[in-house]
């Protein structure tokens, strides 16, 4: 729409019709004070290039008016016949209009300058010398200094006023005054002195401003530089906290993928990576909010199903709701294409942000998640709003809400923790997406948040679709009376109606059990939705009409009831996804995360993968996600361990870890690149870091990286890494028999492979044995194998001891002291994964607590008998583990990993074993342990330090100390 | 279910709240704006102070747009299910082509279309509110669509519609008016008054010198001769004011009278981003 404006002799008469395509002036507004959320550094920028800016524009405008008022002097000169100043004011006219358009071409603030200046001398000497009308005019020229350094500043007006007086000083005080206009002799004295005072008063007052400025400009660099050290401080600080946070996400991946878990058991450890998830998602909302304040925030566009997030997003809601009394409402579009494209890491975080927030301010009723589009040629607009029955927002307060760091009403919500970032960052990102966000409030009755953002379509079919809709015909039952809002019951109805019209289905709600029992004999059924407390109320009825019908149960999942095997159950939130999946008769958990039992769509049995991590842990969750690829695997721990590891390999494709020690990631791709040879021109390297802030992408592809994968590891972002960057002759469709085969391909797999594919064979066989389960025990130590064979030797070791003082224990009847023996067993027993022997334990030590010596007795033997046969299982994992390495170690084919170890001298060989005897004189075990530890990370004369050593450590750890550096020093003669 | 006779259909840029849409069973057709990024709906998808903060930040509006006339004709065949006959008041003509679409999809409609009634009001914002409740109100008193027509046509003259914009500004990046005149506004803060008349937008007058005080002159202006204006309802229609300055205005103008309604309603997104914010009009009934 256009606006017809009017403006008598100012503005220009127009009319437009509404949907003219219109150019929009892209010029800022000056109004700073109505910018919102405008942050303090880009408003300094702006100010100073906009005085900038001004200052060019006013001299433009002076000399343009100076050409005026010299045209006019010209025609009054005309008019009087003075022949010479018509000359003189009709030539700077001209000057200072041809000035002007230079000015306008070729915006050169120095010819405009000069130019004018130029003309003004000229003119001014000429008025000196003639002396103007009457000779006393020549007191204007007192002007020149503060006017000239005004508009010209220090370097032009300042050298310009001192030309002019210098020209009066020489002009006045020389016989040359003789030829001009006959001043007096108090003018010809005193005048270039005035005039000199004028200049240094005004050049002392302009030189004052100049080192303000400079003051400010210094105060904007500054502040420039504090804004760096923090992006650095949060650079670190991200690194920090991702790093153990990759170690999470990613274990709770690898538990995902086993297959022999509960499905309560991969619930939780899907929420505690959801969880996750989260929270690293809120660590790089605070890193990227630096990006997103200066505009460089980058967005992936990717493509993503709207299922997902909102199922990300529901897990998240129910966490963060607890025990609240909240109804989260689920209003869902089931048209919406399944397909869609644009960040869903972005869109969720700002979902999960209004969510929060509505959870936060709202400590009962409802909170209303409706998710809807609408279509246009370019794919859909994307509409999320969250609504609450909260506190709500006063008008004034609603004015500052997206500010940066403000929690509004913080009088009243001292209860309620935040950063008081999340909605400006929402904000933020939804405008960076090309959305907006908006929101209405009323104090006290509730708020409504809502963003739309348009997205491109990549698949159009709908996100949810019922088979045989026509044929589905449910029934649902609600008490609304148990609600402390109406609206929480009409929030229902309405989801009910709407459930029912974009399912294509049928479904009705009753209030009551009379009406629903009445409904039942009336109408056949396919379905019946009840409310867990509506149905403990009518468990008989249900369960009655269960034989007919399926029975649905919705509840909650912190105190969800056990259900007959014929009736099903959703968990709140209640929505179109797990309605259609009832209606669909889908396993909830396979439906709903995709993720959760998720397949790789390709193996490539013949690609040589190359992980570069300083971090165990990492190259471990890196080492297990690449596992369903059946690649060959091999790992380094640095960037030299790469380097020399490549000079002798061939890789397919190297992942490189960016901050490790000596050598950077960086560092090492550049080496890698200056290698002579093609293959490492083109070898395909991946950034692999948990540093995401700004700018890292643009240095990791300009420092001769080819990607980026963000940590910890997505396995969508790797699947399309690795489609990305493989040789497509490489990858296969996966099949059965490549499931956990163990041989990958007709290279040799890494050690650390073979041993996740043995891991993964044994939980399979799950040691045919429920008394010890060595996943179990792997598990319990955070997924390292190392860790847990460790541990495993250590029980093993002590076991007969400890058996030996349980008994003694027993017999003596020191009760005390059995019980807090037996509580030690249990949760040893757990660790190295024997469960059962754990939960006797754990009964023998709950009743030894409460004197019941009876059970005791009665359970001891079978206790003893169990640790007996554990202690021999476990021994023999050890064994069998022990001797993998040592067949490892003799072959050809050891480790890629150990084989780039690095070497070490004899003498600091030597050195190192000079401290392990002084340890050992001085009882020092753990000075010992440590040492060894240290050499197993060398080789020496294409040993490995690690077998030469692994006997003084054991020796170490058996206390015997002598013995250990005697062994020691027989592992250095032997060297010599 | 019994048809009644006639139904009021409104265009979003008529500024009323939604009490008032709701009370007065008013359907509303919504126009659209396009920004580098999409397409987005006028009230549900874009407000003023989305449109607003997306120019300010160097954004752009490439258009804004009339509903289509898809969008018309799927609202009027709505109403048919439950009215006879539909009254359409529209933006004026002058200013925008709902009126011209509206009158497309009229002919398209066939038979019909001739139950569908145009009426363009010569007016915008909240000045097209004062028509839409007016023929709300004959709609429930049982008139007919005819004689609901010439009602509004005796009514178009009586209504005030004028604003006071805080610059040339927005009217400059729209094309408007030229750099020059938008420098000399800035520059002697003057605040142009601008009014509708015959369904044209003309400059009733200007203001200059500090904002707020000119807000208070704007009221103190228009409502000067208040023997003359309807006492019923009055609307303070604004486009990004703070709540300070909107407290300000409404209690000047209750100093010099005292409206039955006096409604403070944020302009569409549509009139935001043709005048800016800190643009507010006072609009009311002549008697």
């Amino acid at each position: 729409m256009k606006m017809v404006v009017f403006v008598d002799s100012i503005i220009r008469k127009r009319v437009k019709l509404t949907g003219t395509v219109t150019e929009s002036a892209t010029e800022r507004d000056t109004g700073y004070h109505e910018k919102i959320g405008a942050n303090m550094l880009d408003f300094l920028r702006e100010l100073k290039n906009d005085a900038d800016e001004t200052e060019a524009k006013s001299i433009a405008l002076v000399t343009l008016a100076l050409g005026f008022i010299s045209l006019f002097m010209c025609i009054v000169n005309i008019s009087t016949r003075t022949l010479d100043m018509s000359l003189i004011t009709g030539g700077l006219c001209i000057i200072c209009i041809l000035n002007y358009l230079v000015y306008k071409i070729r915006n050169s603030f120095t010819v405009l300058s000069i130019g004018t200046l130029l003309a003004i001398a000229a003119m001014m000497i000429h008025f000196v010398i003639t002396g103007g009308k009457d000779g006393f005019s020549i007191v204007w020229l007192l002007l020149i200094p503060p006017v000239g350094i005004f508009f010209y500043k220090l370097l032009y007006g300042g050298i310009f006023s001192i030309l002019m007086g210098l020209f009066l000083m020489i002009y006045f005080w020389s016989p040359l005054h003789y030829y001009g206009y006959a001043y007096s002799d108090t003018y010809i004295l005193r005048f270039p002195m005035v005039y000199f005072f004028d200049t240094v008063i005004c050049i002392y007052i302009n030189y004052k401003l100049w080192v303000y400025r400079r003051e400010q400009v210094a105060l904007l660099e500054m502040t420039k530089q504090a804004s760096n050290i923090k992006s650095d401080f949060l650079a670190n600080m991200s690194h920090e906290i991702r790093t153990p946070m990759n170690a999470v996400v990613g274990m709770c991946e690898l538990i995902l993928r086993e297959s022999d878990i509960s499905e309560t058991v991969r619930d939780y450890c899907f929420n505690i990576q959801n969880s996750g998830r989260s929270l690293l998602a809120i660590i790089n909302d605070i890193l990227d909010f630096s990006k997103i304040e200066s505009g460089k925030m980058d967005f992936v566009m990717e493509e993503f199903n709207i299922s997902s997030t909102l199922n990300d997003v529901m897990n998240m809601a129910v966490t963060r709701k607890g025990e609240k009394p909240l109804e989260l409402i689920v209003k869902a579009d089931p048209d919406i294409p399944v397909g869609l494209i644009g960040d869903e890491l972005r869109i969720r975080q700002v979902i999960i942000n209004l969510v929060t927030n509505a959870i936060k301010f709202t400590n009962e009723g409802c909170i209303v998640i409706r998710v809807s589009q609408t279509k246009h040629d370019y794919g859909i607009n994307l509409s999320v709003s969250v609504s609450d029955t909260g506190i709500g927002i006063s008008p004034e307060h609603l004015e500052k809400l997206f500010s940066s760091f403000q929690q509004v009403n913080t009088k009243k919500n001292r209860e309620v923790e935040g950063t008081g970032l999340g909605l400006a960052i929402s904000k933020r990102l939804i405008t960076g997406m090309g959305g907006f966000v908006n929101v209405s409030s009323v104090e006290g009755e509730g708020s409504e948040f809502r963003f739309v953002l348009p997205l491109k379509v990549s698949n159009p079919q709908p996100f949810i679709a019922i088979h045989d809709a026509e044929k589905i015909h449910a029934a649902g039952y609600i008490d609304m009376k148990k609600f402390s809002m109406e609206r929480v019951g009409s929030e229902y109805n309405e989801l009910i109606r709407e459930l029912s019209e974009k399912l294509g289905t049928q479904i009705e709600l009753y209030d009551s059990v009379e009406k629903l029992k009445e409904a039942v004999e009336q109408n056949t059924y396919t379905h019946l939705f009840a409310g867990r407390q509506e149905y403990i109320a009518h468990r008989y009825f249900f369960e009655q009409e269960s034989e007919k019908h399926q029975v649905v149960v919705v509840q909650d999942r912190n105190d969800a009831i056990d259900l007959p095997d014929n009736t099903k159950c959703i968990f709140k939130p209640f929505y179109a996804l797990s309605v259609a999946a009832i209606f669909n008769n889908e396993s909830m958990i396979s439906n709903l995360n995709e993720r959760r039992n998720r397949t790789v769509r390709f193996v490539a049995p013949k690609a040589r993968v190359l992980i570069v991590d300083d971090n165990m842990i990492n190259l471990k969750v890196a080492v297990g996600l690449m596992r369903p690829y059946h690649m060959q695997v091999l790992t380094a721990d640095s960037g030299p361990a790469a380097i020399s590891l490549l000079r002798s390999k061939d890789i397919d494709i190297v992942f490189m870890d960016h901050m490790m020690p000596v050598m950077d990631g960086i560092e090492a791709t550049q080496e890698i690149r200056n290698m002579e040879g093609d293959y490492y021109k083109n070898l395909p390297i991946i950034a692999l870091t948990a540093n995401a802030v700004n700018g890292v992408r643009e240095k990791y592809l300009s420092s001769g990286l080819n990607d980026f994968l963000a940590k910890p590891i997505e396995l969508p972002a790797l699947d399309r890494i690795l489609r990305t960057w493989l040789p497509k002759n490489l990858m296969k469709a996966p099949s059965p028999e490549n499931e956990f085969s163990g041989k990958a391909g007709d290279r040799r797999q890494s050690n650390r492979a073979k041993s996740c594919n043995e891991a993964a064979n044994e939980t399979k066989k799950g040691t045919d044995n429920e008394l010890f389960r060595a996943s179990t025990g792997v598990f319990y130590t955070g997924g390292d194998e190392e860790a847990y064979l460790d541990i495993l030797k250590l029980y093993v070791r002590k076991a007969s001891e400890k058996r030996e003082q349980i008994q003694k224990l027993y017999e003596d009847k020191e009760w005390k002291d059995y019980v807090i023996e037996v509580h030690a067993l249990k949760s040893s027993s757990l660790s190295i994964g024997s469960k059962a022997l754990s939960e006797i334990a754990k009964e023998l030590e709950l009743a030894g607590k409460g004197k019941d010596y009876s059970v005791i007795e009665q359970k001891h033997d079978r206790m003893m008998e169990m640790y007996l046969k554990v202690e021999e299982l476990g021994r023999a994992y050890v064994k069998e583990h022990q001797q993998n390495d040592e067949q490892t170690t003799d072959s050809e084919d050891v480790a890629a990993t150990e084989l780039s170890l690095p070497e070490i001298s004899a003498d600091d060989l030597a050195k190192k074993v000079e401290k392990i005897r002084e340890a050992a004189d001085n009882f020092d075990g753990d000075t010992i342990i440590s040492l060894c530890e240290e050499l197993f990370a060398y080789q020496i004369n294409g040993k490995l330090l690690k077998n030469l050593f692994a006997e003084v450590k054991q020796e170490a750890e058996e206390f015997e100390y002598d013995s250990a550096a005697q062994k020691a020093e027989k592992v250095v003669a032997g060297i010599q | 279910m019994e048809k009644r006779k006639v139904g009021i259909v409104a265009e979003c840029v008529c500024d009323l709240p939604k009490n008032l849409l709701r009370q007065y069973d008013v359907d509303i057709v919504y126009h659209v704006i396009e920004t580098e990024h999409g397409v987005f709906t006028d009230t549900d998808e874009i407000t003023a102070e989305n449109i607003l903060s997306h120019m300010e930040n160097g954004g752009l509006m490439t258009r804004s747009d009339a509903p289509s006339a898809k969008v018309y004709r799927e609202t009027f065949e709505r109403n048919f299910e439950k009215y006879e006959e539909v009254v359409h008041i529209a933006i004026s003509s002058h200013i925008s082509r709902s009126v011209t679409n509206v009158r497309a999809v009229i002919e398209e409609m066939g038979e019909q279309g001739k139950k569908v009634h145009l009426i363009d009001s010569g007016h915008l914002s909240s000045g097209i509110g004062f028509m839409i409740i007016r023929a709300a109100e004959l709609a429930m008193q049982g008139y007919a669509a005819d004689s609901i027509c010439e009602k509004m046509e005796e009514l178009k003259g009586k209504i005030s519609t004028s604003f006071m914009t805080k610059n040339a500004n927005y009217l400059h990046r729209n094309g408007l008016v030229p750099d020059w005149v938008k420098i000399i506004c800035n520059l002697f803060y003057i605040h142009p008054i601008l009014n509708m008349k015959n369904g044209k937008m003309k400059l009733k007058g200007i203001l200059f010198g500090n904002y707020d005080r000119a807000c208070l002159r704007y009221v103190r202006r228009e409502l000067k001769h208040n023997k003359a204006i309807d006492k019923n309802r009055a609307f303070i229609t604004y486009v990004g004011c703070s709540v300070k300055q909107l407290q300000s205005i409404k209690e000047e103008t209750e100093k010099y009278m005292i409206f039955d309604h006096l409604t403070l309603v944020e302009a569409s997104a549509t009139i935001s981003s043709n005048c800016g914010a800190g643009t507010f009009g006072l609009i009311y009934i002549r008697q």
